[in-house]
């Protein structure tokens, strides 16, 4: 480590950012997140037509200059469905993430900070919600509760609590004995200041990056569940529900279901590239090599 | 005499060991005792040197001293408050008067701190000296050598060197009376090792603040102690002036430790295993490694006792021995 590299690399997180951007797979990734990311947030700018506006005389047409992807049964545009479907998906993303991200965490904290006794029984209850298979939950949940988006939220929130749960409590408990952590302790720093500016900081990197790679799951669960009829209902568009009814056409229209797979194999692959290229960019031994 | 700055009282420090279930059926030792009873005291101005090997319970003792270990029994003394046991009180007090540095100088650098924001820390934490921390920053960093542009650098930037001499600059920022010092040489080669010795003697001299120096390196502690004590399996075994230590050792572990040193061949080395802290021998813990252990040594404890003005020893047979007065190289039996 000489002096030249230690003047080269200032601001580190700059350069986290820099380093993200530059990589080919990073750069594309975050480049197509923030397509998808634009096309929710400005849907009805964006959107060529009313994804709601029937019209029966154009159904079921392949791809055209006035129509990109197609339409679909009931004559409606499938660039504008997907283009609002986008919108159902991030949001039920963001939220369902930060509410599990919100409770894994908070539970993580407290069993890595507090007592054995706490760390097992919280260990045992995240192990156990871990333990359920997923859908055979969400559809108990669902028939019991009835379709809605608090639903798939709810559902969501609970499968994916305990991944947040385990990431913080697995690096509270190394950061705990951490020889920077005791020497804050050594200085007389509180609990709360020593778990605000020396744990979250070092919690940040590895939480990123398991948001980035959880958000493909979550777009893969809401639409799992449309497809089955028992997310998001008709006539509001989603990827799932509009997977779902392509199925029901392949044979005359295979465009409308190919159209309705395409956003959610791209988002899959965009959020978990740029996963892959965050866990890269944010490493400090990369850093230091570059 | 004048009040010691550290005055480690009768320190007793165990951990709780064991599963929770083995603890609620009450199977097995629930804890293990790292420091049965450890008294030692640093004057004012003075550098204790605290030597012993690795899991001699050095570096536990460092972090009783300032309440960041399990105490369970005794108490300590820094600039005049005493604390003991659970009340985090005058701890807190004890932590504002006293400093640590970790024998991992890097790993006691938050990585995502600037240097500045570390070597300022202490003061964040204290709330006082609101003023200018980045000019308070440039002048710590002065205070041992650094140029004030290191206050916006990481951990990962600079050289081991350079990490030591911001803990020490750390170290200094409340102006404490007494430093722990784990280690400071720790992974740094000789030339290093020597300049960071020195600014710590100065630093001394300049600040008149004292030291508890905790290595196993016998040559830096001769360099840098007024007073060593011996560390062996968490108790006090020999405690005297540097110059006798190196002199006249007393106790036949120190002794076996300067042949160590000495030794070109196998013959100095200690012969056994450094007993388990969980399997304390019986009588003197010494007696399983020791050439001159009798009948007496395995029914008795040896107590700590004065043979000399300012030179305790606790050992059945050292008067023995400092009546042979060997130079150091003396053949074992």
């Amino acid at each position: 480590m000489s002096n030249r590299t230690a003047i080269a690399t200032r601001a580190p997180r700059f350069a986290t950012l820099r380093r993200l951007l530059s990589s080919p797979t990073g750069g594309l990734a975050s480049l197509a997140v923030a397509a998808f990311v634009i096309a929710a947030i400005a849907a009805p700018l964006v959107a060529p037509y009313d994804p709601n506006a029937i019209n029966p005389i154009n159904r079921m047409q392949g791809p055209s200059a006035a129509h990109w992807l197609g339409t679909d049964q009931l004559g409606r545009d499938l660039l504008s469905r997907i283009i609002f479907g986008t919108r159902t998906a991030l949001y039920i993303a963001l939220v369902g993430t930060a509410a599990a991200l919100g409770v894994g965490m908070a539970m993580g904290m407290i069993a890595g900070l507090g007592g054995k006794v706490v760390d097992s029984v919280l260990v045992l209850i995240n192990d156990s919600i871990k333990s359920l298979p997923l859908v055979l939950f969400a559809l108990a949940l669902v028939t019991i509760y009835g379709a809605s988006i608090a639903a798939l939220i709810v559902i969501i929130a609970i499968s994916m609590a305990p991944g947040y749960f385990r990431v913080v409590r697995n690096q509270v408990l190394v950061l705990r004995s951490a020889d920077f952590v005791i020497a804050a302790q050594s200085m007389g720093a509180s609990r709360l200041r020593v778990a605000a500016t020396h744990m979250l900081p070092n919690l940040i990197g590895p939480i990123l990056v398991l948001i980035a790679m959880d958000i493909p799951a979550v777009i893969g669960i809401e639409s799992g569940l449309s497809f089955l009829g028992q997310g998001i209902q008709p006539p509001k568009s989603s990827w799932g529900n509009m997977l779902s009814e392509g199925y029901t056409y392949v044979r005359q229209a295979p465009h409308i279901a190919v159209a309705a797979g395409l956003p959610i194999v791209l988002s899959t692959i965009a959020f978990t590239f740029l996963g892959e290229s965050l866990r890269d960019a944010l490493d400090p031994r990369r850093a230091v090599r570059r | 005499m004048t009040r010691p700055v550290l005055d480690v009282q009768s320190l007793r420090v165990q951990y709780p060991v064991g599963t929770l279930v083995g603890r609620l059926l009450r199977r097995g030792p629930r804890e293990v005792t790292i420091l049965p009873e450890v008294s030692l005291s640093v004057p004012p101005g003075q550098t204790l040197g605290l030597i012993g090997e690795s899991g001699s319970g050095k570096t536990t003792l460092g972090r009783a001293a300032i309440g960041l270990a399990p105490i369970s029994g005794g108490a300590v003394e820094i600039a005049g408050i005493r604390a003991s046991g659970g009340d985090p009180k005058p701890w807190a007090q004890i932590r504002k008067r006293s400093a640590m540095m970790f024998q991992d100088a890097v790993a006691s650098l938050d990585p995502r701190m600037t240097l500045g924001q570390s070597v300022t820390e202490p003061l964040a934490v204290q709330g006082g000296h609101d003023g200018n921390r980045r000019e308070r920053a440039a002048e710590l960093l002065g205070l041992v050598g650094l140029a004030p542009d290191f206050a916006d650098r990481y951990p990962h930037q600079i050289s081991g060197g350079q990490a030591r001499r911001v803990t020490v600059a750390r170290a200094l920022a409340l102006e404490p009376e007494l430093v722990i010092a784990d280690e400071p040489t720790a992974g740094l080669d000789l030339s290093v090792q020597g300049e960071l010795l020195n600014l710590l003697g100065d630093l001394q001299h300049r600040l008149g603040v004292s030291f508890l120096f905790i290595t196993h390196n016998l040559a830096v502690a001769r360099h840098v102690t007024d007073r060593i004590a011996i560390m062996y399996l968490g108790r006090i075994v020999e405690e005297a002036p540097t110059r006798t230590i190196f002199d006249a050792p007393a106790h036949p572990y120190t002794r076996a430790l300067i042949r160590a040193r000495q030794a070109t061949g196998s013959d100095g080395l200690i012969e056994g295993e450094v007993p388990s802290l969980a399997n304390r021998p019986a009588g003197c813990e010494f007696r399983t490694r020791c050439p001159l252990a009798t009948g007496l040594c395995a029914r008795e404890a040896p107590q700590l006792r004065q043979i000399a003005g300012g030179h305790s020893v606790s050992c059945h047979h050292a008067d023995a021995q400092s009546a042979a007065r060997p130079k150091n190289k003396q053949p074992t039996g």
